[in-house]
């Protein structure tokens, strides 16, 4: 149907009618578990894989008895509720963080979907590795079931394919921000299909600074070798990297506490590892300075421009949108919990936190009922994959539940 | 503003015999006295001031103590220090279609003083004579009187220095042969000024000629040109390779690029027969180090800081530019000429796209 359509997974795989009408595999098949696993050991014991960390997380995140725990606790028998697959997902690959896309399209699979999956053009190493390998366990005779029911694909921006594929489609996964949400909602799904859509996010880091003062030094280390991880993997440009600081506690403490920290983030965080360019650096030059033009901030002189501070003295003005990445910390104070609410949109995504009971975020949540954030996860950890994404349940909704009653 | 009886004392001295130290010593008052009155009269810069609580305004110790603001915020921002009814001339840059440009507001203060400082630079490349000014480039560039792109803007700011201004090419960018043989015929013995962009001289002029299979002789000529290297890198000319084109194609052997910017007109830094960029009296340049704006020691790589007095209605005293260079020397240019001599080595590469959103990759 299109010229500049190439199927690049499975070798030998089309674009058919035939394959949109293939029968479904079921919830947690086997098959899809072992795929999965036996994906997970090639990965981990490929020397090839091991300078990419993103990847071996990957592999790890999809071990067998991983799988197995994701699946008992999401998709437990529950009487006479019975999950069946949704049918045919067509997953939209975002160009940038170009694997994420893997953990959705082998959660579509695990629950017995036929998928379409339209990858970036523009594939980095890290994908093309994984590409390679994908390929050749889709060759194995005994994966065939597998390999039938998966296409990927790539197509110059083409609105013919995507319109085809979107009126195909019982779900449609749009990775890539605003804009390609935007550009793909235009074309229509079945009335009966449902969109899972993946807009602009902001994320933010949450620290208690009472508890950080009364950490030991090898926990402090820990924690702030935790926070680096977080900011600055993928240039701070993943919709989970924090920008926003909130320091949790009394403000005398909390001026000490950041001293500390930051003068830890100095010490720790490595050159090669920020990966911060002199365009960055002017980025966020400009950035601040816009910021400093539509709102009242303070610009904190740093040791060196890894690292860029600024104070904000209001949150409710504050313009996400702004933010460049590249090592640019904005960072504000509050009292309690509830202080953070008025800033708090549906475009809040990760609050990474240190220093607050899990019971107190339950308490703030109900308490609150806030209009955003999706997920409140231990700082170290806002850029691991969870089944539960953007506020939704991967596993819900590439499933239906059939209600049966006697 | 006070500050401008200083500075037209400035432009009508030598623009290169102050040595670097006694030049500080009477700009590092002025871009002082004009940071604070912007910070006044530019509620956008003063609030960029004042956001950087680290400087004081009353104790700049020397010029790499003024603040800059990154040359971009123009392409954002309207800054202006003067009320609607003083602007005279609104210069923007010329990007392509898809970018966003800058708009820099004049006042007459401002123009006048840009007028001048071009004008004490030029001279002393150009010697006080009116020369017959060749222009590579179409008339209808400056059609629009009120608003230049700086193309224009450039144009007309050195037809000042030339009489007879003639421009060579047409609406389609080829050489009208008739122009440039009754122009070349009336000036044959006389020393001739040439202007035009660095691309659009390789491009629209030396290329041309080159299909043409043509030679032409100007050897009196002198060749003054701007705008940036960046297209001709992508084809991997550089500037030896330029002038010896020219040399070639034209017999010209006095040619000077010069580097300058429409947020900063009027501050050009000229190249010297050394194949140096030249600072004058008036304006300053400063290499920093990307990492911590430390100030780079001669000869190390960084980002070109431009410092300079004539800008009065919008706060363009003190940039950040997006260029890479290195100062080369300080007084000792064997040309003759005094201050700090730099070369610009281009851009600051882009930075790799990440994240999730596909809205960068654009």
């Amino acid at each position: 149907m299109n010229r500049k359509l190439s199927v690049v997974l499975p070798s030998g795989g089309q674009l058919t009618e035939y394959f949109f009408s293939q029968s479904l595999l079921s919830v947690a098949n086997d098959l899809s578990i072992e795929f999965i696993s036996q994906l997970s050991k090639e990965i981990l014991r490929s020397p090839e894989f091991r300078p990419y960390p993103e990847l071996m997380a990957m592999g790890f995140w999809m071990r067998k008895h991983h799988i197995e725990e994701i699946l008992n606790k999401h998709i437990s028998e529950s009487g006479d509720k019975i999950r069946l697959p949704r049918g045919v997902v067509f997953h939209i690959a975002p160009s940038n963080v170009d694997t994420i896309f893997v953990y959705s399209w082998l959660l579509s699979m695990l629950m017995g979907n036929i998928n379409i999956v339209r990858l970036s053009s523009k594939g980095g190493i890290q994908i093309n590795l994984l590409l390679k390998l994908l390929n050749n366990l889709l060759k194995k005779s005994k994966y065939k079931d597998i390999a039938s029911r998966q296409l990927l694909i790539t197509y110059e921006r083409d609105s013919k394919v995507t319109s085809y594929l979107s009126a195909h489609c019982d779900t449609r996964v749009i990775w890539g921000g605003d804009d390609t949400v935007n550009t793909i909602r235009k074309f229509p799904i079945p009335p009966a299909a449902t969109d899972l859509v993946f807009p602009d996010k902001f994320s933010i880091s949450l620290i208690g600074v009472s508890k950080f003062e009364n950490l030991d030094e090898n926990s402090k280390i820990k924690l702030v070798k935790s926070f680096i991880n977080d900011a600055f993997w993928f240039g701070q440009m993943a919709c989970s990297s924090p920008r926003l600081i909130l320091w949790l506690g009394n403000s005398e403490l909390i001026e000490e506490t950041k001293k500390d920290f930051w003068a830890r983030v100095d010490d720790l965080l490595d050159v090669d590892f920020a990966k911060i360019s002199t365009a960055d650096i002017v980025n966020k030059l400009v950035t601040s300075h816009s910021l400093a033009i539509n709102s009242n901030i303070n610009i904190i002189k740093t040791k060196n421009n890894l690292v860029n501070r600024i104070n904000l003295y209001s949150l409710e003005k504050m313009d996400t949108n702004l933010h460049c990445g590249g090592g640019l910390f904005y960072e504000f104070s509050i009292e309690q919990l509830g202080d953070m609410i008025p800033f708090v949109s549906r475009k809040i995504q990760t609050i990474g936190y240190f220093g607050v009971m899990e019971e107190e975020i339950k308490q703030f949540i109900t308490e609150h009922t806030p209009k955003g954030i999706d997920r409140f996860v231990p700082i170290g950890e806002a850029l691991d994959f969870s089944p539960i994404w953007d506020g939704y349940n991967f596993l819900y909704e590439f499933t239906r539940t059939v209600d049966v009653k006697s | 503003m006070m500050v401008i009886g200083s500075i037209e004392d400035l432009l009508a001295s030598p623009p290169y015999r102050l040595k670097q130290i006694d030049k500080e010593k009477i700009i590092l008052p002025l871009l002082a006295k004009m940071t604070q009155q912007h910070s006044e009269d530019c509620p956008e810069y003063g609030k960029i001031i004042q956001a950087e609580v680290n400087h004081s305004l009353s104790d700049y110790e020397a010029l790499t103590d003024i603040p800059f603001i990154p040359v971009r915020l123009f392409k954002e921002y309207k800054l202006v220090s003067v009320s609607d009814e003083e602007i005279v001339k609104t210069l923007t840059s010329s990007g392509t279609t898809s970018q966003k440009v800058s708009q820099i507001f004049l006042d007459k203060d401002t123009a006048r003083l840009q007028t001048k400082a071009l004008a004490a630079i030029m001279k002393n490349y150009l010697g006080n004579k009116r020369l017959p000014m060749l222009i590579i480039d179409h008339p209808n560039v400056i059609k629009d009187r009120a608003s230049f792109s700086a193309r224009g803007a450039g144009i007309l700011g050195l037809m000042n220095f030339g009489r007879d201004a003639t421009y060579l090419l047409n609406e389609s960018m080829e050489i009208d042969f008739n122009i440039l043989d009754s122009f070349l015929r009336k000036y044959q013995d006389t020393p001739i000024f040439i202007f035009g962009f660095t691309f659009m001289v390789w491009q629209y002029f030396l290329e041309s000629l080159n299909k043409c299979n043509l030679n032409i002789d100007i050897p009196k000529g002198v060749l003054v040109h701007s705008g940036g290297w960046k297209k001709l890198q992508d084809i991997a000319v550089d500037n030896k390779t330029f002038k010896r084109h020219v040399s070639d194609k034209t017999g010209i052997k006095s040619v000077h690029n010069f580097y300058g910017m429409v947020e900063q007109v009027g501050s050009i830094y000229v190249e010297c027969k050394n194949g140096y960029l030249h600072t004058p009296v008036f304006s300053d340049i400063i290499i920093r180090n990307p990492i911590d704006w430390s100030v780079s020691s001669n000869g190390e790589i960084g980002l070109i800081q431009v410092l300079s007095v004539l800008p009065q209605s919008y706060p363009g005293h003190s940039l950040l530019t997006e260029d890479l260079g290195i100062i080369v020397g300080v007084d000792d240019c064997t040309c003759g000429r005094k201050g700090k001599y730099f070369s610009v080595l281009g851009r600051v590469p882009r930075a790799e796209v990440r994240g999730c959103s596909d809205t960068h990759s654009k």
